[in-house]
């Protein structure tokens, strides 16, 4: 299990850090590209010799011969509008500096994306650069990569601007599938006006947020359309991320132990069944809906999200843009804060599952890999780019592109909280399988017919170990 | 005696050849090759195959719990649904073939919900339509009855497939009225005269002489009730607790979510078998109640 630290008051000492190796990486990334310029750096074309071993990164003088035949490339993204528009831009901005590429987009929501890349890789017929999700590069070759192996291009895409932990994490069978934007966790955002209405706070415990429950949705119905909850946490019941990483986080709470650890489900049906009866109190007290009030509607779009009438959501602090986008339309975005880990015992110590937030890979059957790859590298370092991608990626870990993000004051409002207050916790890098989809897809299952009432917490318990531990086996036999 | 050389007339294959080679490569070889992957484990990323006999079948026979849900829930929609859409078209075109006025405004409204098929748009409206503050529980709660999660409840949800299914009977509806408008008014007139009732005349003379299309209409309702994806898919995401889990969604998931195509093709196979066997029972069941002309 790999883990980063984001200690208490660590944000500072990271700060400096940053901007120490961000002279580093900009002497480290030359060219015509800016390179994450500060104020002071010097212009491109006076930038210091890229030190040895790193070459320079993009155009004619970039490590490679770059092509001046006419070019098409394609790149595949998943995202909400926002994203779609800001690499449309960064496609614009890219194709004006070379003008013999076209880069033709191909782009979605995220539901149903992953069968469709999937599909593609099996026609070979893949994007050139795809935006990939973390768990795809272990989980689509099983433990092989199927991606291009970016230490290839080590010579235009400079890795020493992401620590070795991030590159780690999307590395597979001693390859490099894919570079990652950034650090994602899933954080409690909440809705001020509606506790503030309340007359509570925030709850820090597992019984604040029951006795929370009963002030919030004391004039709730069974099936109320005015309902009022604490919590929702958004996703259809057969493919609920939300419940799903929460149960997982209390787990790993209350046991200290990680989903899974050497191919094997790290917990007992007791511990299991004990977390679940304690999800089903939360549901019970009415802070969160039970599953016969869960709206159709699972994603930022959720009423009781947009209309203000739940205290809280549980999302990835990376993506967070789109639900205070549709956080009443947008216009209320000052009203979402972030509070601390709601935990059993008040200041638990507790570690907080994490992931790189995405990354860009290249095809393994791209005919002009070192362009792809020159195109990713273009959108971690261009000014112009990084400037056009804003926060719709949220943070960035790679060095230059965030020094850029902080100078220009990209994160803010409640996204900024969120990254602010992963800094006082331990984040540790979820199993690269915990987001299979057909181990997860077996957690769903157990989730959903104990929040159905289907099954009791123990059988409910016992599905999710020993399906999920079945699964594991068949894909690491 | 002089011999004749017969001229071979190549233009009927020439015109038949774009449809062929479109049933060769799009139908023929997919449903040859499917059944080879059923006996392998594929992963089409890495490309690997590896021959595993009839493994997949055994274990969706013995140990795939999933699939027997799977099973279940589509019987049930077909069992509940065909008959449902068979009933409902054939009465709104029975209606539909009288002389009334405006009737062909209503032929194309009535067929409407059937070009609109079960595409996002349709399953978004089915969605808010039975939300558990839509709609249908606000006319409902004008009688009383307590609103219901139609889409959580394990009961109800097949049920709200089964009726977009049938509020898009257009086609077969479009068809009963074809064979309706083919039967000879000359009928009626002799078995008025005769003094039979608008009832009697229906189950004496209409329905056994539209009985063919009936057969027809039956198989193929039938048959596409048991491919079933769209609304599964879109509306209920194969939930509650795999109620709604019909086979084709089971199938897509296991081949495009779980990248397991030969487990998927194994399961298809079987759907096609089942298709088969109960199209042959209909088939053979026809002599004793289709009635041709001839």
């Amino acid at each position: 299990m790999k883990k980063i630290f984001f200690m208490k008051n660590g944000s500072k000492i990271i700060a400096a850090a940053l901007a120490g190796i961000m002279l580093l990486s900009v002497a480290g990334c030359s060219s015509n590209n800016t390179n994450a310029p500060s104020p002071e750096a010097p212009p491109a074309s006076e930038a210091a010799p890229a030190p040895e071993g790193a070459e320079a990164s993009s155009g004619p003088e970039a490590g490679f011969e770059f092509p001046t035949e006419d070019i098409t490339l394609t790149f595949s993204w998943w995202g909400s509008d926002s994203r779609h528009e800001a690499f449309q831009n960064v496609i614009d901005l890219y194709t004006a500096k070379h003008p013999n590429v076209t880069i033709e987009p191909d782009y979605g929501a995220f539901d149903s994306w992953t069968q469709k890349i999937q599909t593609q890789l099996g026609g070979q017929e893949e994007a050139d650069v795809m935006q990939v999700n973390y768990n795809w590069v272990h989980s689509f070759g099983k433990g092989q990569n199927v991606f291009a192996d970016l230490n290839q291009y080590g010579h235009i895409i400079d890795l020493s601007n992401w620590p070795q932990t991030d590159l780690d994490s999307m590395s597979t069978g001693g390859e490099l599938g894919a570079v990652p934007h950034g650090t994602n966790a899933r954080v409690f955002y909440y809705n001020k006006p509606l506790f503030e209405g309340a007359g509570i706070e925030y709850p820090k415990t597992y019984a604040e947020l029951i006795e929370a429950g009963k002030v919030i949705s004391a004039n709730n119905t069974p099936t109320g359309a005015d309902n009022k909850y604490v919590h929702i946490n958004v996703g259809t019941p057969t493919q609920n991320v939300a419940t799903d990483l929460f149960i997982a986080q209390m787990l790993y709470d209350k046991t200290g132990k990680v989903m899974q650890e050497n191919g094997v489900v790290n917990y007992t049906i007791e511990e299991v069944a004990g977390v679940l009866n304690t999800y089903k109190s939360f549901e019970d007290a009415g802070a969160f809906p039970t599953y016969q009030q869960d709206d159709p509607i699972q994603n930022e779009s959720n009423p009781l999200w947009t209309s203000g009438r739940v205290g809280s959501v549980f999302e990835w602090v990376g993506t967070m843009d789109k639900y205070l986008d549709s956080y009443k339309d947008g216009t209320a975005k000052d009203e979402i804060v972030v509070a601390p880990y709601i935990t059993e015992v008040e200041g638990q110590e507790v570690k907080i599952y994490a992931k790189p937030s995405l990354g860009y890979a290249v095809s393994r059957n791209s005919e002009y890999p070192e362009v792809a790859a020159d195109f990713i590298n273009f959108m971690f370092t261009d000014e112009e780019a990084i400037l056009a991608l804003g926060t719709s990626l949220g943070v960035s870990s790679h060095k230059a592109t965030r020094e850029v993000q902080e100078r220009e004051d990209f994160v803010k409002g409640a996204m900024k909280m969120g990254y602010d207050l992963l800094t006082n916790y331990e984040l540790v890098i979820m199993d690269p399988y915990f987001e299979d989809e057909n181990i997860r897809g077996q957690r769903y299952i157990a989730i959903e017919e104990f929040r159905s009432g289907k099954s009791d917490a123990q059988a409910a318990a016992k599905i999710y170990i020993e399906n999920q531990q079945a699964e594991l086996d068949k894909l690491l036999k | 005696m002089p011999t004749t050389k017969r001229k071979t007339n190549l233009t009927p294959y020439i015109l038949l050849a774009p449809w062929f080679i479109g049933f060769v490569v799009f139908k023929v070889y997919p449903i040859i090759s499917s059944f080879w992957y059923s006996l392998t484990e594929t992963n089409l990323i890495l490309q690997e195959t590896t021959f595993v006999g009839l493994q997949h079948y055994i274990e969706i026979f013995t140990t795939d719990n999933i699939f027997k849900t799977s099973f279940v829930a589509t019987l049930k929609y077909v069992l509940i649904g065909t008959p449902m859409v068979m009933v409902a078209a054939f009465f709104i075109a029975f209606v539909l073939n009288f002389k009334l006025k405006g009737v062909n405004f209503f032929r194309t409204a009535y067929y409407i919900p059937s070009i609109l098929g079960g595409n996002v748009a349709v399953s978004i409206l089915w969605t808010m339509l039975f939300n558990t503050n839509g709609p249908i529980n606000i006319v409902l709660g004008v009688f009383g009855i307590e609103p219901v999660n139609w889409l959580t409840n394990e009961t109800y949800a097949v049920f709200v497939l089964i009726f977009l299914k049938t509020w898009q009977f257009g086609s077969t509806m479009l068809i009963f009225l074809s064979a309706l408008q083919n039967v000879s008014a000359s009928l009626y007139e002799a078995a008025s005269i005769d003094g039979a009732s608008k009832a009697r005349q229906l189950f004496s003379i209409t329905l056994p002489i539209i009985t063919p299309m009936v057969l027809f209409n039956a198989i193929n309702v039938l048959v596409k009730a048991f491919q079933e994806f769209n609304s599964a898919y879109l509306i209920t995401k194969g939930g509650p607790n795999r109620t709604t889990y019909f086979l084709n969604v089971y199938i897509y998931d296991t081949a495009f979510r779980m990248n397991n195509f030969g487990y998927a093709s194994a399961i298809t196979w079987i759907l096609l078998l089942i298709i088969g066997v109960l199209t042959a029972i209909i088939f053979s069941s026809s002599s004793y109640w289709v009635y041709y002309n001839d």
